[in-house]
């Protein structure tokens, strides 16, 4: 046996220095990545058509997967082109009906795609009213416009009346300067946007009509299934196809790229009782690798070793900070791998013909998907098209495509179109995981009260560099650069003199990538349960401390604010047991949340969540309100449910049985402040849930005078 | 077989299958979901006879002479049923893929008990997980769809 290097020593070993990076070339070795980029000047204005029958069509730029932004960007079409939300016909576009845009992800979706998609609607609007002034004989300033309509001097003209007869619709062309954006205007003057409004297809939800990717169905379609290794890593060595042959309803036995092999029948149930005929053989892990498998993340270990090798901040001096403190923590916070346990499985459908390759899914980028079954079937990318629909959860992870790849190969093996649905199962075993992490956090405050030091130590694996997007052979160079979603959280909103940040991104024998908020849910739960451990022990105000030490005016604003709101003071003479946390999503949307918490008979419960929530101005309140509902129960999961586990080098949590996400019966009652400023709009997807975990956990830690660092809490009886 | 008031075929082929996926796969009846395969999550929820049943481990040789009722046998196309009104009016879903398991069970309760309680509620809808996080929607708009039973009018503008 010979000791284990560390990694930054294997690195060294291996040739491979930051100075020294050699860049790959050949396009195979390259693999396929997320779209990051935004939309390219002007191709916004295809987004928004007037159509013959008078329909504005609206194809979403943004996959709707439940944050409501189907909802939020109809919503300021129809302010730009004087409708009602009714009137848009939004639609969620092919690859090949609008250009190229960046995946969705990151709450940025109203951040980024607010004004180009006023900016389409209202180039729109331009053209039709220069059109309807030429029909009216009037100059476009006379113009008043009206639901679907423009009127002048008594007379009228509808949208569609101003439409050629050579014109099937109407894409606008690019304007020469500026566009006036209406869904820009005072809140007052404004009809839709900012304003509770009816949710976008919500008769096809209430009705079943809804089509999910899983919902696809074309003619001739068989249904495809996948054999899985019973081990992560575990290589094929063999199977019987002759056998699945002779199945009834199996249409074929088609052997896939990367070691993979499915059956295709005329039935689900047929294709999985093919899988189960090839008999397949695999080859074990050995002891090592397991072993390999389930090694832990751990700080502490990590930081002995000196692997915690990336130090994003270092300011101040520490050892300064530590002979100025009075009062001091030392603490170590654990949170476990997790899965996103979206509703929906993936699932995709897949039709090759002699043109190309036709593709229905449900993604957070739909231009992935489309680069991966290229590649796949060796054909040019634009010779794939995606169909892309409304997804049921993805909470940053819908991003791996393999059922959509798998139906292409099994398509073209089969000569049928083919429909992978991905069972429960494979959904949670087969996708990235989000990274368990540990922290180790060492601080102090004065006799002042002030943060006197904070020296932040972290382990958590690759989120944004993730291990399931960069192939094994370019492992080395996710390993060099620091990792900013892993670390996302740990850049304090307070102000603290002498801090320092160290963490490492580990690859953790299952990959890792993004989960909802990324490293922000980690750090900002372990941060703010040590904050609350500090003010203890210095025995101060979580509130008036945090507020004093709030680096931006807002953050201390929704901390005060959640004071009143929450009836803090009057609850602690009650006797109530409360925790608070607070937190600033990517410095530009400030959350506060306080929790009531009760024990009986070893059992902690949360009684009651308050929140007051800034994410600048709101376009649609109450999707931003469903937003941090829903923030707010994954607090509640995240703190008492959620926990990935491997074992024996498979995942062993698969169903909801064992990964156990919030039920009914663990939601308390919920009130919500929404302060609706004139800031621009930041995001409301993810920014709620890690404080309102924290201050559940800070709540029980004085409810039982005990404190669970690792989560899921466990209960004390 | 009788689904949504019509009787249908079951060929030879899917005798064998769960109910879900003969609604799904073979009728097309696609408003109900997998979400799970073993009865844990309650997307799959439909009506047999009126009583929420989780159709992916309900084998279709089970089904006999009961009535089946889906997602868009309940109130039709048009969503008219009080449940999907309530639905509406609280604008409950996300991204919607367990909804139609929520609303079989929300209405399967309301058919048991026209006023339920807090705690009955959580008992009747403890088995439909919801990603989302929709819980406090769904509790209000049970009570609201309790009150369309009793005909009383919507709160609020919509």
């Amino acid at each position: 046996m010979t000791a284990p290097l560390s990694r930054r020593e294997f690195l060294k070993a291996a040739g491979w220095t930051a100075g020294g990076v050699t860049i790959l070339s050949g396009c195979s070795l390259i693999p396929v990545l997320p779209s990051f980029d935004g939309p390219s000047a002007g191709s916004e204005l295809s987004w928004v058509q007037l159509w013959r029958d008078g329909r504005v069509r609206f194809f979403c730029p943004r996959a709707e997967m439940g944050q409501g932004i189907a909802t939020g960007l109809s919503q300021v079409v129809a302010e730009e082109l004087g409708l009602e939300l009714g009137d848009i016909d939004c639609r969620y576009p092919r690859t090949d009906e609008i250009q190229k845009v960046a995946m969705t992800v990151a709450s940025q979706s109203i951040e980024e795609y607010f004004e180009p998609t006023a900016r389409a609607a209202a180039t729109l609007r331009t053209e039709l009213e220069r059109r309807a002034a030429r029909r009216l004989g009037v100059a476009p300033s006379a113009l008043l416009l009206e639901r679907g309509r423009f009127s002048a001097a008594g007379a009228r003209v509808a949208f569609a009346e101003l439409l050629s007869a050579d014109e099937d619709a109407l894409l606008p062309a690019a304007e020469q300067g500026r566009v006036p954006l209406l869904s820009q205007r005072a809140a007052s003057q404004r009809r839709v946007v900012g304003r509770d409004a009816p949710l976008v297809h919500a008769e096809r939800l209430l009705s079943g009509r809804e089509v999910y990717s899983r919902d696809v169905r074309l003619p001739e379609m068989a249904f495809g299934a996948v054999a899985r290794p019973p081990q992560i890593g575990a290589a094929l060595e063999g199977f019987d196809a002759d056998a699945a042959r002779g199945g009834a309803g199996v249409i074929a036995v088609v052997e896939g790229p990367a070691n993979a092999v499915g059956v295709v029948a005329e039935t689900p149930m047929a294709a999985t009782e093919g899988i189960a005929a090839l008999a397949c053989r695999w080859r074990a892990l050995t002891p090592e690798e397991v072993a390999e498998v389930d090694r832990a993340v751990d700080v502490d270990a990590l930081s002995v070793s000196g692997d915690l090798d990336h130090t994003p901040e270092d300011e101040g001096s520490l050892s300064v900070g530590r002979e100025r403190a009075t009062a001091e923590i030392d603490v170590r916070y654990d949170t476990p791998l997790t899965a996103h346990a979206s509703m929906e499985p993936r699932s995709g459908v897949a039709r090759v013909t002699e043109e190309g390759c036709e593709v229905w899914t449900g993604s957070q980028d739909p231009w992935f998907v489309q680069g991966h079954v290229a590649r796949a079937l060796g054909l040019d990318v634009e010779r794939v098209v995606v169909h892309n629909h409304r997804i049921g959860g993805a909470f940053g992870g819908r991003l791996l495509c393999q059922a959509s790849v798998e139906a292409a190969w099994l398509a073209r093996g089969a000569g049928r179109p083919v429909k992978v649905q991905w069972t429960r199962e494979e959904e949670t075993a087969w996708n990235y995981a989000g990274p368990g992490f540990s922290h180790r956090i060492q601080a102090g405050v004065d006799a002042d009260g002030e943060i006197a030091y904070w020296h932040h130590r972290m382990a958590g694996g690759p989120i944004l560099i993730s291990s399931a997007l960069i192939p094994d052979h370019l492992h080395w160079a996710g390993d060099l650069a620091p990792d900013p979603g892993t670390r996302r959280g740990t850049d304090l909103p307070y102000r603290v003199a002498n801090r320092r940040v160290d963490f490492a991104d580990v690859r953790a024998p299952m990959p890792t990538g993004a989960w909802r908020g990324l490293g922000a849910a980690p750090n900002t739960f372990a941060v703010e349960c040590a904050l609350d451990e500090l003010i203890s022990a210095g025995d101060l105000d979580p509130f008036s401390f945090r507020q004093r030490h709030a680096l931006d005016p807002r953050l201390a604003s929704v901390l005060e604010r959640l004071r009143a709101f929450a009836g803090w003071d009057a609850a602690q003479e009650r006797g109530a047991t409360l925790g608070m946390a607070a937190a600033a999503y990517k410095h530009v949307t400030f959350v506060a949340v306080a929790a009531q918490v009760s024990v009986a008979d070893g059992a902690p419960r949360v009684e009651k969540l308050w929140c007051v929530h800034d994410c600048g101005t709101v376009i649609a309140p109450d999707r931003v309100r469903a937003q941090i509902e829903g923030n707010l129960v994954w607090g509640v999961g995240m703190a008492f449910r959620e926990a990935l586990v491997l074992e024996a080098g498979r995942v062993a949590t698969t169903n909801f049985d064992g990964y156990r996400v919030a039920r009914m019966s663990d939601v308390p009652p919920m009130e919500i402040e929404l302060v609706s400023t004139d800031a621009a709009p930041s995001g409301a997807g993810e920014a709620a849930f890690a404080p309102a975990a924290a201050a559940i956990v800070n709540a029980l830690a004085r409810a039982e005078r005990r404190r669970s660092r690792r989560l899921p809490w466990r209960a004390s009886a | 077989m009788r689904v949504n008031q019509r009787t249908v075929d079951v060929p030879e082929a899917w005798t064998g299958a769960s109910l879900l996926s003969f609604l799904r796969d073979h009728l097309g009846l696609t408003g109900t979901k997998f979400g799970c395969g073993k009865g844990l999550c309650g997307a799959c929820t439909v009506h047999l006879d009126g009583t929420a049943v989780r159709s992916c481990l309900t084998p279709v040789s089970a089904v006999g002479d009961a009535a089946v009722t889906t997602i868009e046998g309940l109130g039709g196309e048009r969503a008219t049923h009080p449940v999907q009104r309530a639905w509406h009016e609280l604008a409950v879903p996300q991204c919607g893929y367990c909804q139609a398991g929520q609303m079989m069970s929300a209405a399967a309760l309301l058919t048991r008990d026209g006023a339920p309680s807090e705690e009955s509620i959580t008992q009747a809808m403890e088995g439909n997980l919801c990603r989302c996080g929709t819980y406090p929607r769904i509790r209000k708009a049970i009570h609201r769809a309790a009150a369309i039973e009793r005909g009383e009018a919507p709160q609020g503008a919509e």
